[in-house]
């Protein structure tokens, strides 16, 4: 199975991924950086705060990116007044 | 994934180091009698998995220096979730359920070292035997269950970095050093969320000069920083094993090497 890297850019700064992990696909990759956001967003929320504009960059084990996911790809945000 | 619930005996029943667990360090010579051919030391590696849900329990595992076993429940979706860390200050395994144990969660070793396992049956017949083991274990029961309580309650309201926060200082406290020997991976599956989240939540940490950061290492560089980040659940529950638990003079709990 590919080797996939998690670079997270967001408020904070760059957060790079010496480790990477192993799944089958680019597809299963940006599923699992649609988790990582989820998983921050979701703690960012319970303090009040909520950073939209990071993304994450998704690298092969050649350094070469496959994909980036921008935040607010990860929700879908409904502000229609109701 | 290893799979070895009866792990490795390292060395013969005679050499086991009771004083390397708080529990076994307060037997008497003669309780420690009580156990002798059912304590063995051994040796468990990081990953292993004693035990999972459904399987009977055969001993009881009391980790030594800075060993780590973590009790956790399998959720239908693949996640792991962490419910209690275990140290030197316990034991795991047939603990609540007094002997007649079908395990409910997966016990696995979080940081591999040194353990004394000690059979079931026989630690049942010791407490029967001895009015101190049996009102030890009993006091140890409502302390576990309390720190299981406080883990729900944190799991379900604390932020991440809090959580992360009061499990250095835990593991820091049964580490013999600064060092706290866990990869990021073993991290986001305690804390139930993803590797990059533990990573982000990690550099923070680091950039504040509260740890620094090695392949497979955390350093604990300021311990006062990581107290004042850290939710109450680990003060909390450091108090109650201080309450519940008997008293232990500071040098009684000692490293392998030095028994
Ligand atoms: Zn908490």
């Amino acid at each position: 199975m590919p080797r996939y890297f998690f670079h997270l850019y967001n408020a904070i700064g760059i957060t790079r991924d010496e480790e990477g992990q192993e799944l089958p696909s680019v597809e299963a990759a940006r599923a699992s950086a649609v988790k990582v956001i989820r998983d921050i967003l979701r703690d960012e929320i319970g303090s009040g705060a909520l950073g939209i504009g990071g993304r994450v960059v998704i690298a092969d084990e050649a350094s070469a990116i496959v994909g980036t996911v921008p935040f607010g790809e990860a929700v879908r945000i409904d502000s229609t007044p109701h | 994934m290893i799979k070895n619930g009866a792990a490795r005996a390292d060395g013969d029943a005679a050499k086991v180091n009771f004083a390397g667990n708080r529990l076994l360090a307060t037997f008497s010579p003669a309780e420690r009698a009580l156990l002798t051919g059912a304590a063995l030391p051994v040796s468990l590696r990081k990953g292993e998995i004693l035990w999972q849900p459904g399987e009977a329990i055969p001993a009881s595992y009391f980790p030594c220096a800075g060993t780590q076993i973590s009790l956790a429940v399998d959720l239908a979706d693949g996640a792991r979730v962490d419910v209690a860390t275990i140290g030197k200050e316990g034991a795991a395994g047939g603990i609540v359920s007094c002997g007649t144990a079908h395990a409910f969660g997966t016990a696995s070793v979080q940081v591999g070292g040194a353990a004394i396992r000690v059979d079931l049956a026989e630690l049942e017949a010791a407490k029967a035997r001895s009015a101190h083991i049996k009102s030890l274990f009993c006091r140890y029961s409502d302390a576990l269950l309390a720190q299981v309580m406080q883990s729900v309650a944190c799991n379900a309201s604390h932020a991440l970095e809090a959580r992360l926060c009061r499990w250095l200082l835990s593991s820091h406290d049964r580490a013999a050093g600064d060092d706290i020997p866990v990869t990021q991976g073993v991290l986001a599956e305690m804390l139930g969320v993803q590797r990059t989240t533990t990573n982000m939540v990690l550099k923070t940490l680091s950039n504040s000069g509260a740890v620094e950061l090695k392949r497979g290492t955390i350093r604990v560089l300021s311990r006062a920083t990581l107290e004042e980040l850290a939710c109450e659940c680990y003060r909390v529950v450091e108090e109650h094993f201080a309450r519940v638990l008997p008293p232990l003079k500071p040098q009684q709990v000692v490293p392998d090497d030095e028994a």
